[in-house]
């Protein structure tokens, strides 16, 4: 595509249909390696999460609507909201048919689906555009391309402009560093979950604590089965948004219900007051070997 | 009469289509202005979590600093059409990130749960129609947990996912509006105008930006609409009215140049998408579909040229009864209570038989602000007042174009809508039609807006757009010139803030609408770290699957961090109210419980300190007397657990307890 000396219109010459052609093996390419990348599964996270992205969001769609929407008579505006409306309804389309086929909805299966339709619809769109519409379409014609204004207003963009979308762009990442430092700072009351699960085919059971005080706490526990004192522990000093887990065994018993009960007091608390966090776990007992 | 005013040119920005030799002309610096806002937005929010009072003040600024700029420029003539094009765009992606910057790093929002469960199970078993017990129509329209999916699978974490998909769906929606108003009027700035004063609606700022079906399904709808259009365009069936002469030859250029065969392709797509994604949508463009087929074809009547309406109106029809009464029958027990109910209440209104609901006022009985309710009053008084001055212009203009016209009617359900408000069950309806009736209400009011603007600067508008009422009006107070321009032009833009404003105030209540500390039943007040910390710690120690009886925060948080089986009276068809607000447990509700197979119950102790802020505390039918609650449930209820023989409190975190009940109900193993 070339400017006409005047630059104030577009001229359409015989360069399209090859820059189309480029166009066409690029997302055909990027196409076919995401297919791979999802269907090998083995690729790193950032491979693995860029290929999902290619396949979720555009490349299907980009070459769908080459495909349907050969030649002239759409402008960009409509170009791209065909792009993302045929991509959005075509991966909930695909997502029944996987749903229908043997495999089921994986990644494997999303990444060889969508990356098929992508290069049937890259051949098609190839075809397409050596078809008479194309043809057409690459007579050079004095007409002015309203799609294609944009390249001219950003060559013709200052450079203010140009550090305005910039710091537009760094205010509102600016905006998002702002919210997620409210959440982080926004008072919580303060907390200590405990819970106690068997374990072992009941013959132990797993203590877990869960520190959210807002500063790092020490903890006492005193365990005791069906009355008796069992063992008290006194956890590692655990930082604020830290667990503690352990698991502990039980004596052996016959087959009859026992309750362990748990009770915690946090390092400053007197241990004549009721306990702070409370639990108790009612299990068949299991006879020793 | 008109006003004595000496009319401006029609055209004194640039043609639309014409290349700026401004650059890129107001929008970076609108874009600026955008992102500032949405920095003031963030700041309000954190002012809000730590309890700062200026808090809502904050970020009232910061919204009305994106929408401003944006309507100033729209509202001129000094854009052209790739800027407004541009500017759409980003004022849905600035709006849409007021809502992100509301929960920047996880959902909050009660449908968001609903859909992330129905997310999760997919992904877990690879295939679609699993049961949601949460939300029993979500499995049936997966469509938006389909499109996230493969993003999930790909290492996206879930917010995230959903944060891109449907923030993809709200750009699809701002430019498949514009297309669309832009194809029924001729005119750029109508159309941009339009899709601003849609986005003004009760529910764009918060519902339609959320992880839910209808974020998806909508834009799909109207991306479908605009390829009806297109190809109306294309097959020559229904050329637009009588443009801009500036816009005429694009116009007729691309009218030449169609592509029926594929829009016909990507508009059947676009309507299985929307037909499987979401079931009042699906409804609503139907809907809308066969009253533009009806227009269309008593236009034939009048001398139009055959349209090829009928052919999408019937597909829509079609695949969406068929969808719901062959795979989602399950919806019809779901929507139509419903919709019954509100118009039985609205009915009984109108008779006389039922009171009126107070407006304005939460189920805790606090009033909202004396301003947002004027503002509140004021937005529906914008669009009212708009119908009289546009629709006798849409009449005049285009008497003969089907779209205009259907949009005009779509518009007249309103003031229908407004009655519904009056009722408690018809609010929600009226608040859930909202997106749908300001599809035409948008393109109205704009219009309205514009032939105000422009008849009371004195510019000479396009043919048939002088709006009598106020040129009438403007020569009955004596107003000319400069004066009637600036009263105009402030009149016009104080409605678009004030119905701005206005949406923002009805389609959230104050307390959901700027994060901050824990409230009772609040949805996304009240999801905080103890609670999620439960829910997660019961998938670790319990493993998925386990059946609860648990309140409305806890269920969403268990059914999606916790993956468990929250039971509700709809999913398991049985009622625990007993069970759960009794004091002590009788031997029918220990029968209950066994029968409803309830293995654990989380407790939550904060519930007791207030009245539930949306209304209930579990689920809708919970209390025992007819009416809301007027005092907070018993703490007795709860504390009933922790004494009960047989129950064991395995999980305490001072306000959660999950106690295990399984030898109570005689699924101890």
């Amino acid at each position: 595509m070339t400017r006409s000396p005047s630059g104030s219109s577009l001229r359409w010459p015989t360069a399209p249909p090859r820059r189309g052609t480029l166009i066409l093996i690029v997302i055909a390419a990027l196409g076919l390696g995401a297919g791979i990348v999802l269907t090998r599964g083995s690729a790193p996270q950032p491979l693995l999460a860029l290929a999902g992205a290619l396949l979720a969001f555009g490349l299907p769609g980009m070459a769908l609507s080459r495909a349907m929407f050969a030649g002239p008579g759409m402008g960009r505006a409509e170009r791209i909201a065909l792009v993302i409306g045929i991509q959005l309804s075509l991966i909930v389309v695909c997502g029944f048919l996987l749903h229908l086929l043997r495999p089921g909805i994986s990644p494997a299966s999303w990444g060889s689906l969508l990356a098929d339709i992508t290069l049937v619809a890259c051949a098609i769109a190839w075809l397409r555009s050596r078809g008479p519409a194309a043809a057409q379409a690459s007579r050079p014609r004095a007409v002015t391309r309203p799609g294609s204004s944009w390249k001219v207003a950003i060559a013709r963009a200052s450079t203010g402009q140009l550090l305005m979308l910039v710091a537009a762009g760094l205010v509102a990442a600016l905006a998002l560093v702002v919210a997620r430092a409210g959440v982080a700072m926004q008072p919580q009351t303060p907390w200590t979950a405990l819970s106690i699960e068997a374990a072992e085919g009941g013959r132990a059971a797993t203590l877990r604590v869960a520190n959210a005080e807002g500063h790092p706490e020490t903890y006492h526990l005193v365990v005791t089965i069906d009355g008796e004192p069992l063992t008290t522990i006194d956890t590692p000093t655990l930082a604020d948004g830290a667990t503690w887990t352990q698991t502990s065994e039980l004596p052996s018993a016959g087959a009859f219900l026992r309750q362990v009960d748990v009770s915690l007091w946090r390092a400053a608390d007197p241990l004549e007051l009721a306990a702070y966090r409370s639990v108790r776990l009612s299990s068949r007992g299991v006879p020793g070997p | 009469m008109t006003a004595a005013v000496a009319p401006r040119p029609a055209t004194s920005g640039p043609a639309a289509g014409a290349v700026s030799t401004e650059g890129l002309g107001e929008l970076p610096r609108t874009a600026l202005l955008a992102a500032t806002g949405l920095l003031v937005v963030a700041t309000g929010n954190t002012l809000s979590r730590l309890e700062v009072g200026i808090a809502p003040l904050v970020w009232w600024l910061g919204l009305l600093l994106i929408v401003v700029p944006f309507a100033i420029r729209l509202i001129g003539r000094a854009a052209d059409r790739r800027e407004r094009v541009a500017l759409v765009i980003l004022a849905g992606l600035a709006l849409y990130g007021v809502k992100i910057l509301g929960a920047p790093s996880a959902f909050v929002m009660l449908d968001e749960f609903l859909h992330w469960a129905t997310l999760d199970d997919i992904v877990v078993t690879g295939r679609l129609f699993t049961t949601n017990n949460i939300l029993l129509a979500s499995p049936y329209y997966p469509g938006l947990e389909i499109a996230t999916d493969l993003l999930v699978r790909s290492g996206f974490s879930t917010w995230e996912a959903g944060v891109l998909v449907v923030g993809a769906a709200r750009m699809l929606m701002m430019l498949a509006l514009f297309l669309l108003y832009e194809r029924a009027s001729g005119d750029s700035r109508l159309a941009s105008v339009g899709v601003l004063v849609y986005a003004a609606n009760p529910g764009f700022l918060f519902f339609d930006a959320q992880f839910a079906y209808e974020s998806l399904a909508l834009p799909l709808a109207i991306f479908a609409m605009w390829c009806i259009q297109r190809r109306e365009v294309a097959t020559g069936a229904t050329l637009p009215g009588r443009a801009d002469p500036a816009e005429a030859p694009r116009l007729a250029r691309l009218a030449r140049a169609g592509h029926p065969l594929s829009l016909t392709a990507a508009l059947f797509l676009s309507i299985a998408a929307v037909v499987v994604t979401h079931h009042v949508t699906a409804i609503a463009v139907s809907g809308c579909l066969v009253a533009w087929a009806v227009v269309g074809t008593l236009l034939r009547f009048r001398g139009g040229r055959p349209a090829g309406l009928v052919g999408p109106a019937v597909v829509a029809v079609t695949a969406t009864a068929a969808w719901m009464l062959y795979v989602a029958f399950i919806t019809v027990g779901y929507l139509a209570p419903a919709l019954g109910g509100a118009v039985d209440q609205v009915f009984e209104l109108i008779a006389g038989d039922e009171g009126s609901r107070e407006l304005f006022r939460s189920a805790t009985g606090v009033a909202a602000p004396a301003w947002e309710q004027v503002v509140g009053y004021g937005s529906v008084a914008v669009v009212v007042l708009a119908l009289p001055i546009a629709l006798p212009i849409i009449w005049r203009r285009w008497q003969t174009s089907a779209l205009p016209l259907t949009l005009a009617l779509i518009s007249l359900l309103y003031p229908v809508s407004l009655v519904a408000r009056l009722t408690a069950r018809g609010a929600e309806l009226a608040q859930r039609s909202a997106e749908f009736i300001f599809v035409g209400a948008g393109f109205v009011t704009a219009l309205a807006a514009l032939a105000v603007y422009d008849t009371a600067a004195g510019y000479a508008p396009p043919d048939g757009w002088r709006s009598g009422i106020v040129a009438w009006l403007l020569a009955r107070l004596r107003l000319a010139g400069s004066r009637a321009g600036r009263l105009g032009t402030a009149a016009v833009m104080t409605g678009l803030i004030v119905l701005f404003m206005g949406g923002a105030v009805l389609g959230i209540a104050p307390w959901a609408r700027l994060p901050g500390p824990y409230l009772v039943s609040a949805d996304p007040r009240s999801v905080t770290p103890q609670g999620i910390d439960a829910a997660a710690w019961t998938l670790d120690a319990l493993g998925p699957g386990r059946r609860f009886l648990s309140d409305r925060t806890s269920r969403t948080l268990l059914a999606t961090y916790g993956r468990q089986h929250p039971i509700s009276s709809a999913g398991d068809r049985i009622n625990l109210r007993s069970a759960y607000f009794a004091t002590m447990l009788t031997l029918e509700d220990q029968e209950l419980l066994t029968r409803a197979g309830v293995e654990y119950v989380i407790a939550d102790h904060r519930l007791p300190t207030s009245l539930p802020y949306v209304g209930v505390y579990v689920e809708r039918g919970e209390q025992f007397t007819s009416g809301p609650w007027t005092v907070p449930m018993s703490a007795a209820a709860l504390d009933k657990w922790r004494a009960l023989p047989g129950a064991d409190r395995i999980y305490d975190n001072g306000d959660l307890e999950i106690l295990d009940i399984r030898r109570l109900t005689g699924r101890a193993q």
